[in-house]
């Protein structure tokens, strides 16, 4: 064989924004990309400027009309559930200090909540996330409420004009899973937290700024500004 | 001749082009059903070649199409004009659905296509002009400068949505030599590249 010069230990980090871009990781190495790009902004950025710099490729790929009546179909589609309107937020000025890197690295530092037994958790069983929030001395403390599948905490919560905040829930070492956008409810926030799989405690969770409407690519592209695990209140 | 070819589609063509894409995706993001058809029409047919190349089914690719540009509808607000390509965008948006249904359906890669450049029409249309800017006349030079196979699994993954397990069976190589082909040749290419 020919891997005198093999590379397949510890590869360039840029490499696997490379990677995470083409597609070519799966599994547990493709989850581990995912979870950098949350954790790392310069790592996300990497993996944009990948993304738009193979974009260049689609030029190669041929045109095929599709069916002439899917154009209809896809229309007589769009009054689904109702779109996440942008502008929920009221504009609220984020302290510089909120930058993404630093404030990762103070919630990485702060101890998790101990985590309970797993137990099986009854429908209306209620249970918390403390999100840290740099600049904030308590935790802000997030409800999830099983039987309706949201996280509600309190307001308002400052995002910048032009990008939403999204919530985002880690599994093990499952890669992220997009939940939803916070709006405000009534003097505090809410995001759809609903997933395929029930949330159970020590489940972690991101919220992450992205543009306004949220991630477009269903992976996060912004930076982390707050993070939390769930547990039984 | 009464059917020769169109004429192929120039610059100013494909400017006009790209900023009718951009109004239709901006309008889009305003909920305007009017440019969301536009928008529909001006790209569905790029779009579904990309999701066909990946998902290797004409059902299937239309069922992804169609969800595609559900996500567009609602996405489109989130377009940045001045940071990303919009075709570029929309048809990433399109790879990367058309990856997760492949994947998610245990599908097996598409039959391989011995030269992707043949599929291409050598007379470009105005959107894919619009995708050949100085970004993309560089990523060609620079994959040019990668040896053969680097480059055929590198433009494999790309077109067709290979991960590396599937680009090793495809051409019949352990693993480990297959990633370590690729990376290689992305590490060259990144060099090539330079950081912007």
């Amino acid at each position: 064989m020919t891997d005198a010069a093999d590379l397949t230990t510890g590869p360039d980090p840029d490499v696997a924004a490379a990677e995470l871009a083409l597609g070519l990781l799966e599994g547990e190495d493709r989850a581990t990309a995912l979870r950098r790009m949350l954790a790392e902004p310069d790592f996300a950025r990497d993996v944009e400027r990948w993304r738009l710099q193979f974009g260049a490729l689609f030029a190669g790929v041929a045109s095929v009309v599709p069916a002439p009546e899917l154009g209809e179909r896809v229309i007589a589609r769009l009054d689904g559930p109702a779109r996440v309107r942008p502008g929920y937020w009221k504009p609220f000025a984020i302290a510089s200090s909120l930058a993404a890197a630093s404030l990762f690295g103070v919630l990485m530092i702060r101890p998790d909540p101990a985590l309970p037994p797993p137990v099986t958790i009854a429908a209306a069983a209620p249970m918390v996330a403390a999100f840290m929030v740099e600049g904030i001395e308590a935790p802000l403390v997030a409800t999830y409420d099983s039987a309706n599948g949201r996280l509600s905490m309190p307001g308002p919560m400052p995002v910048p004009a032009g990008k939403s905040a999204q919530l985002w829930a880690i599994v093990g070492t499952d890669a992220p899973q997009p939940l939803g956008l916070f709006h405000d409810a009534g003097g505090r926030v809410e995001a759809d937290a609903r997933s395929p799989t029930p949330m159970e405690p020590g489940t972690k969770f991101a919220i992450s700024l992205e543009p306004e409407g949220g991630s477009p690519t269903g992976l996060p592209t912004g930076p982390v500004v707050a993070s939390a695990t769930l547990i039984r209140a | 001749m009464m059917d020769g070819p169109a004429a192929p589609a120039t610059r100013s063509d494909a400017d006009a082009a790209r900023q009718r894409l951009v109004e239709a995706l901006v309008a889009t993001g305003a909920e305007d059903r009017g440019a969301f058809r536009t928008l529909y029409d001006l790209t569905s047919a790029k779009l579904f070649g990309v999701c066909l190349r990946i998902c290797g089914d004409r059902q299937a690719a239309e069922d992804v199409l169609s969800e595609v540009y559900l996500t567009i509808w609602k996405r489109a607000g989130a377009f940045e004009p001045g940071r990303a390509s919009p075709i570029s965008w929309l048809a990433t948006i399109a790879r990367n659905r058309a990856i997760d249904w492949r994947r998610s359906a245990g599908r097996a890669a598409p039959a391989r296509i011995e030269d992707i450049a043949e599929l291409a029409d050598d007379r470009a249309s105005a959107e894919d002009i619009m995708l050949v800017d100085e970004r993309a006349a560089q990523l060609h030079l620079c994959l040019d400068q990668l040896d053969q196979r680097q480059r055929d699994a590198i433009r494999t993954a790309f077109f067709d949505g290979l991960t590396y397990a599937e680009l090793a069976a495809r051409d019949a190589v352990p693993l480990g030599t297959m990633k370590s082909w690729v990376r290689r040749g992305l590490l060259r290419l990144k060099d090539c590249l330079g950081d912007d």
